[in-house]
């Protein structure tokens, strides 16, 4: 449980070598020694969303992953999904519109929504609403929400 | 709508006056009599009243703005950029708004009830209107011209001939000091060009791109983990703890230990986590059962002995005619919480003699009055500085996080505390909207109007926001020495706590309502959004539907006939417009539908609102879907409509799902909604088509948007339900007692 030996992987295209003790969930790591600001902590249980990333592709609740669990995978956080300069599609499509009050929930439902157009690039109304509907949002930002990943579903396969 | 964005508008420029960082900006809404004259001050502006208490101008012509309103969400910074562009005629981007910092802003206490942009708001529009006057004069004797030769484009004056900035006449002639005289008339509406139009959300580039946009997002040089170790029982008292173990984990620096206020420090986040799991494991708490039994709480909160009762409006009750027609009903609302998806979080770092505190606080200058006082340290010593969290909807435990880590890094000094709550904190120690029992009678003329209606509120305190006596927030209660617990503020009945929109906004010939108020909540309760206005609403208008029906009568022509304000009556018509309103049960197979209708003006000052909710409910199994909500909404002016229509939106959503399922659950000794499973809110799949209409009304004062959804929804709710099913809802939440 608490052997320690470096686990390889990569986030957001740089290799990183985490020493912390098996068994320490992603989001801290991720959060407090690579800084990075995308995934939040929520619930610490997986039942919100809020930490949401990118394995391999794959959306993933880093509160309930472990260190080990990405060994040799590749990470993506919204912080590395795109920047002002060159925004995501999702990310220029939540600006657009306007799809954020605390905006708290966005980085769950950016990313929740970018491994789910991967698998299904053209999707109906009621095929979002359920990709997303166990990540939680408490504004009421929801209609929003779904119309950002309705665009940004036109925009990445615009871009493809 | 389409907004038009400015990503670089978040510019940050160096703080001249301040001295101190520039505070990554964050940014909150105007009383409504105040505009009409244009001359007559915004409150905000009482204790505030220099001019560079609000805005100041560099050499360079870059506009710094300050506010005492805090930004969550709501777009209040956006509003207030907004504003201040349009009156001093200066570009969006040139203008830099600092976030609410106890050393240089403006005190505006507190930012709640739908109120920033009339009071913040109009504050900055008067101030800018001033400054701006202020540099044409000066521009003028310069030129040598009459003022009113002169124009502005983006912070360059002309008379036409010569030109000169803003920037110029600051480096020629200084910065624009001294009070405000409340002098200069605004821009009439026609003459704005930035307010009155949507706006991108100057905040929400920075979330997108994770910039590190909250306070969750800090991280401070030396900056060490905090966690609090809470009892099982609200009240319970810390007999024994064991800490020769977990003293000795990996990374723990520190277990603070104070009366029954406990607390562990560790230098990584997920060693404190641990550290407090174990302390909590080995620490022995006394237990009790003070709680009331759930199932009966409508009746506990009833016949409470401690109720204080106040008649508010009474107009001859006794003198019923004997030709009226009696009818009553009782409604419920439970304990509700604010439940922000991030939990709350404080920094805090005590820091050469000084203690600084970061919260996302709803007031600033209270919280630090509050940690002051509880601290026994001068207010001189304390700054308190904004940065956005997750959530708010009234008071959540921002405040409590932020006096607890202030009391952590008090203990540790130099070394900059961070205290994360965690999502089981969150849910059972966070002060929740107060449960409320609503009962009304009244009697009809046989013509069908309403001859006279009785209305008991009762309740629990809707405000325990920090009181500045140091007694207000949760670590008071837990501490060594025996710590006085603040009473619960009383609010005015202007605005009304418990009562808030207890009187309807209806024209009856007879009424009396009695706010029945009992001081001692066996949960803690604050201000959760709307306040009283959430029930009391859900309560009037269910029973206007239930007297509609009753007495044969349309609900949208019976709400019609009982108001004189046309502006009420406007937003209901346009809502019956909006959803097709009609009266008729349609049903198929197996599938009932119904429509309600609700209206309410929040407060009975502020913003007006009617919603209309459609509805299903599958015969077989039971399960509503709401298909669509419409909602007509005047909030007088409004500075950035596609904020106001988020803000709505959102209102509505969050409503529905407080109304749907949302309820604190508890057992005599422990709360037991501690997570998202045992306290479901609303999901994507569930969500309904909002449909929202703003009334265009911008030569009238603004009266706020943000919490003008949350009174109508229920009821409307609980209506389309009656007209699909034939049975009233009168307990909230709905989906548990289908």
């Amino acid at each position: 449980m608490m052997a320690k030996s470096t686990i390889n992987f990569i986030v957001n295209g740089s290799k990183c070598e985490c020493d912390l003790p098996s068994g320490t969930p992603l989001l801290y790591y991720l959060r407090n020694d690579l800084e990075l600001n995308g995934p939040k902590f929520g619930c610490g249980l997986g039942q919100c969303g809020a930490c949401t990333i990118l394995v391999n592709g794959v959306a993933t609740r880093s509160c309930i992953t472990l260190v080990e669990d990405v060994s040799d995978a590749e990470v993506i956080t919204l912080d590395g999904l795109g920047s002002r300069e060159d925004p995501h599609p999702l990310q220029s499509a939540f600006i657009d519109q306007q799809a954020a009050q605390c905006g708290y929930c966005m980085n769950g439902m950016i990313m929740t929504a970018v491994g789910f157009l991967a698998k299904n690039s053209t999707p109906t109304e009621g095929e979002i609403k359920e990709a997303v509907s166990a990540n939680l949002c408490r504004c009421g930002t929801h209609q929003r929400i779904i119309a950002a990943i309705k665009q940004g579903a036109k925009g990445m396969a615009n871009e493809s | 709508m389409k907004a038009d964005l400015n990503h670089d508008a978040l510019r940050r420029f160096i703080l001249k006056a301040a001295g101190a960082a520039a505070l990554t900006m964050h940014f909150s809404f105007l009383p409504q009599e105040l505009m009409a004259s244009g001359l007559k001050s915004s409150r905000s502006l009482k204790g505030n009243s220099n001019l560079e208490n609000w805005i100041q101008i560099d050499e360079r012509g870059l506009v710094t703005i300050f506010t005492g309103k805090v930004e969550f969400g709501q777009g209040i910074g956006t509003a207030l950029v907004q504003i201040a562009a349009d009156e001093l005629d200066v570009a969006i981007e040139k203008i830099n708004l600092i976030v609410p910092d106890t050393d240089i802003s403006p005190d505006e206490g507190y930012t709640v009830g739908s109120q920033s942009v009339q009071l913040s708001g109009m504050a900055m529009r008067q101030v800018s209107a001033e400054v701006r006057r202020i540099l044409l004069e000066r521009a003028a004797s310069i030129f040598q011209v009459p003022i009113d030769k002169l124009s502005v484009a983006d912070g360059v004056i002309s008379d036409g001939s010569q030109k000169i900035t803003y920037g110029q006449l600051i480096s020629i002639k200084g910065d624009v000091v001294g009070n405000y005289k409340q002098v200069t008339v605004a821009k009439k509406a026609a003459d704005r060009k930035i307010s009155g139009r949507s706006m991108g959300r100057l905040d929400i580039p920075c979330k997108v791109f994770a910039e590190g946009a909250y306070l969750h997002d800090m991280r401070l040089p030396g900056m060490l983990h905090a966690r609090v170790v809470r009892p099982v029982s609200q009240g319970g008292r810390l007999i024994a703890v064991d800490i020769t173990s977990v003293i000795k984990m990996p990374g723990v620096k520190k277990i603070i230990q104070d009366g029954s206020f406990l607390a562990v420090v560790a230098e990584r986040e997920e060693q404190a986590i641990a550290a407090a799991e174990n302390l909590s494991e080995t620490a022995v708490w006394s237990e009790l059962q003070d709680l009331p039994d759930q199932d009966s709480l409508k009746f506990f909160i009833m016949s409470h002995p401690e109720t204080e009762r106040e008649i508010l409006v009474d107009m001859g009750q006794e003198e019923i005619s004997t030709d009226t027609k009696t009818y009553e009903a009782c409604y419920f609302r439970p304990y509700q919480a604010h439940a922000p998806v991030g939990p709350s979080i404080g920094v805090a770092h005590w820091d050469n003699g000084r203690l600084k505190v970061w919260s996302h606080t709803q007031g600033p200058y209270p919280l630090k009055r509050e940690i002051s006082s509880f601290l026994s340290l001068p207010e001189e010593k304390i700054r308190v500085i904004h940065k956005g969290g997750s959530g708010c909807y009234g008071h959540n435990p921002a405040d409590d996080a932020a006096l607890e880590a202030a009391i952590i890094a008090c203990n540790m000094p130099g070394i900059p505390i961070r205290l994360q709550w965690m999502r089981q904190e969150e849910f059972k120690w966070e002060p929740y909207g107060s449960a409320m029992v609503m009962d009304v009678r009244a009697s009809m003329n046989k013509d069908g109007s309403i001859e006279n209606w009785n209305y008991n509120v009762h309740g629990f305190p809707h405000s325990s926001r920090p009181s500045g006596k140091g007694g207000s927030l949760l670590a008071t209660r837990y501490v060594s020495g025996n710590r006085k617990v603040t009473p619960p503020r009383r609010i005015p009945s202007k605005t009304g706590g418990l009562d808030r929109n207890a009187r309807p906004y209806y024209d009856f010939k007879r009424q009396k309502i009695t706010k029945n108020f009992i001081e001692k909540s066996p949960l803690r309760t604050s201000a959760l959004r709307s306040l009283g206005a959430y029930a009391n609403v859900f309560a009037v208008e269910s029973f206007m539907d239930e007297l509609a029906h009753q007495t044969g009568q349309d609900p949208v022509r019976f709400r019609l006939r009982h108001l004189k304000d046309e502006r009420a009556k406007a937003v209901i018509k346009k809502v019956a417009e909006m959803a097709e309103w009609q009266e008729e049960r349609e049903a198929s197979e197996h599938m009932a539908f119904g429509r309600g209708i609700a209206f309410s003006r929040y407060k009975n000052i502020g913003g007006y609102l009617a919603v209309c909710v459609a509805l299903n409910v599958d015969s077989r199994n039971g399960q509503i879907t709401v298909s669509d909500i419409y909602a007509a909404v005047d909030c007088g002016e409004i500075i950035n409509p596609d904020g106001a229509l988020n803000q709505i939106e959102g209102g509505l959503l969050q409503a529905l799902s407080w109304t749907l399922y949302e309820e604190v659950n508890f057992e005599i000794h422990k709360i037991i909604s501690e997570d998202w499973v045992t306290y479901p809110i609303l999901t994507h799949d569930r969500v309904p088509k909002l449909h929202v209409h703003l009334v265009d009304m911008p030569d009238a004062p603004p009266l706020g948007a943000g919490e003008v959804a949350q009174g109508p929804l229920p009821a409307a709710v609980a209506n389309a339900l009656y007209q699909a099913t034939g049975k009233r809802f009168r307990e909230l939440p709905i989906i548990e007692q289908k």
